[in-house]
């Protein structure tokens, strides 16, 4: 017993070592109080993006209560148990943030039940022609044209193992070493793309590539069984029945555009890629190799995986600006020298506040952002600062003195810990519907609890109102710590001002600068 | 000449050549999956091996585009701008000449022999199993001409999205060759660069480089 609690202990050392004191960015809610949650929904202004959010799902619901074959007290109470757990905060922050994975499912469960007479017809011919036009050769055919037991195997691993484990797997990971709230992101694109797949795949039915090899180009009908494909050589290897009636069975048997198994796959490889960028090789190389899978086991076209991998990136991409906040060791946060640059993992208890991808604000072509030691920074325009007089470099160090540590968190590994509440309103972030505590984008650094995130919800809210405020800041990068990045609040626009007279005005906070001296001014 | 300003008319131009690139991307793996035709004993014309091997060195050239997109370099993007337009044009090509390919194999044969793969698989016993979902088995298949005009449509929508994707990175490219911020001040800084110490490869990247750089100048400004 002594050494799991060891083992136990040793865990929690490791994942709660960075923490910063009395942080709660990184905890879960552990409210069962019903009224917290239609308190935050009361107070909820929803945004138009929000409004088209729910429309969408709440109408796929409808659709599936109606057409769903269950009796009708069963539904009902399924739907009630749905609203409960979506009623109570400490399940809420699960199942409400998979919304979109359980419409997806509702509809993939329903979509096997559609009347026959309502369903589109099936395409046998297309996908194949479409790929020897776009691509030159049926390159399933090409693939799956020799066989033998290794690559069975090989191929086997990926799309029947990896697969269906993958998805959990890949969620349990990110909550851990993901910043919060990443999860919500993943859940949000895992849904979406598999709820668009599952749209597409009823509206256009296609024949996958095992039809071709069992029945040629004759006409397909929704009586025909499905097929194992190549896994059937997997259920001979291992002599039991593991895919053959399953598939036989499956829900959806001409759903091959798209490639939703290329689509879960692209999906989780972008989202560890954007956790991990220095393991994006090796995501690459499981994308390479589960397409490979599917199309030697005669599951799928080439064109339908590249149909599922544009799906999940294009959905990747508006999650990633929209809903994903910034990985602790994002390059326009940390020097790419720094420790925590160089770290490949980060626990979700290191963060101390939460910084979201603003598009805007990362537009190469803007006049504000510049390439700065290897990362990104926000800058109007830089000027080398290494012409002061003694000075004037005297005078910033004097003001960095008596205003720099104000509001600078204990913890100092975190880059984010110097961020100024000026510099998070440009930033835009992802309240959920029960989520008061981050609505706007302020910090949550230093939330304490409910009554105060809902006076905080009104403080950001008003502060979002305002009007862009010019920003002047001093980023100084010593290559070993983040925490040189500093910012200065100015309300002065005028560029030509002297740097005293602009020092004179600044309202924010200054870091020391152990590099080259930079200004950022609007 | 018209540059477009935006993504769709509401995201910043480099959210729209980020993602344009990352599609491209996905599309250049049929370089790889074909070239490995190699080791299935699949024979590929010669027509077949250009477009996989420029599909493979075009995949090089977007994805090292796409890694640099939030700091992209403006001799990197004229060459990738250069690239992607000389895969537009010859894309135009080897669709024409798989599409007369794949016309004069399938429909051609099709229409001198109504039915040449009717029969299914002797070995099969799955076909055995049909259950009968609905009261029409016929009417469930798509007809020829619904087949036809999906090819046809999935094709459009891939050319008019590779068009709209080159316009993007065209628009990109001009507005970093009027930035301030993308100048390049010594076009002919070999000397600064040592070439002559450098490899053959990187010699020639260097010039290629340099020579779309100059391309594009010489056509935005």
């Amino acid at each position: 017993m002594n050494i799991i609690k060891k083992k136990m202990n040793a865990v929690k050392q490791y994942f709660l070592k960075d923490r910063v004191n009395n942080c709660k960015v990184g905890g879960l809610e552990t409210s069962l109080n019903p009224m917290q949650n239609l308190k935050a929904l009361q107070n909820h202004t929803f945004t138009t993006k929000e409004i088209i959010h729910y429309s969408f799902l709440s109408s796929v619901w409808i659709f599936v209560f109606f057409l769903n074959p269950a009796p009708l007290l069963g539904k009902l109470l399924f739907y009630i148990m749905l609203c409960t757990l979506f009623i109570i905060p400490l399940t809420s922050q699960f199942f409400f943030s998979a919304l979109p994975i359980l419409t997806w499912l509702g509809l993939y469960f329903t979509s096997a039940t559609f009347n026959n007479s309502y369903r589109r017809p099936i395409s046998v011919k297309a996908l194949p022609a479409v790929e020897t036009i776009l691509y030159g050769d049926n390159l399933s055919d090409i693939l799956a044209n020799s066989t033998n037991h290794f690559f069975d195997i090989l191929a086997w691993i990926p799309y029947g193992l990896f697969h269906f484990g993958a998805p959990f797997v890949v969620a349990i990971i990110l909550f851990l070493f993901g910043p919060p709230r990443l999860l919500r992101g993943y859940a949000f694109a895992f849904g979406y793309m598999n709820l668009i797949g599952v749209i597409i795949q009823s509206l256009f039915p296609s024949a996958s590539p095992w039809y071709k090899n069992l029945y040629g180009i004759q006409p397909a009908n929704y009586g025909m069984k499905g097929s194992p494909g190549g896994l059937r050589r997997i259920d001979e290897i291992l002599g039991i029945d593991l895919y053959s009636t399953a598939f036989a069975n499956s829900a959806v048997i001409f759903g091959a555009l798209p490639s939703l198994h290329s689509g879960c796959a692209t999906m989780e490889a972008l989202f560890f890629s954007y956790v991990f960028p220095k393991l994006r090789p090796v995501f690459i190389f499981y994308v390479c190799w589960l397409w490979w899978s599917t199309m030697y086991l005669t599951h799928h076209y080439f064109v339908d995986l590249v149909a599922g991998a544009t799906l999940s990136f294009t959905i990747f991409q508006y999650t990633k600006y929209h809903h994903l906040p910034k990985i602790i060791n994002d390059p326009s946060l940390v020097n790419s020298a720094s420790n925590i640059a160089k770290k490949i993992f980060h626990s979700r208890w290191a963060y101390s506040d939460l910084k979201y991808n603003n598009m805007y604000e990362l537009d190469p072509l803007s006049r504000g952002s510049t390439i700065l030691n290897g990362g990104i920074s926000n800058d109007l325009e830089i000027q080398d600062l290494s012409g002061l007089t003694p000075n004037e470099i005297i005078e910033m160090n004097n003001f960095n003195n008596t205003t720099g540590g104000k509001n600078v968190a204990s913890n100092t590994n975190s880059p984010f810990r110097v961020q100024t509440p000026m510099t998070q309103t440009s930033s835009s972030t992802v309240p959920s519907l029960f989520d008061a505590a981050s609505i706007g984008s302020r910090s949550r650094s230093s939330e304490t609890s409910y009554e105060d995130d809902v006076e905080r919800e009104a403080m950001s809210n008003s502060t979002t109102l305002m009007p862009s405020v010019p920003v002047i800041s001093m980023s100084g990068h010593s290559g070993t710590t983040a925490g040189n990045a500093s910012t200065l609040s100015n309300s002065n626009s005028n560029s030509k001002t002297s740097i005293s007279n602009l020092i004179g005005n600044f309202t924010g906070v200054a870091g020391n600068n152990n590099g080259k001296l930079f200004l950022k001014k609007d | 000449m018209f540059y477009l300003q935006s993504f769709l008319g509401i995201y910043p131009l480099y959210v729209g050549v980020e993602l344009g690139l990352g599609v491209t991307i996905i599309n250049k793996f049929s370089g790889l999956y074909g070239i490995l035709a190699l080791f299935t004993g699949h024979s590929l014309s010669f027509v077949q091996w250009s477009f996989y091997l420029f599909s493979f060195f075009a995949l090089i050239v977007y994805s090292q585009g796409l890694y640099t997109i939030h700091t992209p370099k403006l001799k990197y993007f004229s060459l990738l701008l250069c690239v992607y337009t000389l895969d537009t044009l010859t894309n135009f090509f080897y669709i024409l000449w798989f599409g007369v390919e794949w016309y004069t194999s399938n429909i051609a044969a099709a229409n001198s022999n109504p039915s040449p793969n009717s029969s299914p698989d002797p070995n099969l016993n799955v076909a055995e199993k049909i259950t009968k979902r609905g009261a029409s088995l016929q009417s469930q298949s798509a007809s020829l001409s619904y087949e036809f005009i999906f090819t046809a449509t999935m094709t459009l929508i891939a050319l008019v999205a590779r068009l709209y994707i080159n316009l993007m990175i065209i628009a990109f490219v001009q507005k970093m060759m009027h930035h301030s911020k993308y100048i390049v001040e010594d076009e002919n800084d070999d000397v600064d660069l040592n070439l002559k110490n450098h490899n053959i490869c990187f010699k020639m990247w260097f010039k290629l480089e340099k020579f779309c750089y100059r391309l594009c100048k010489f056509f935005f400004e």
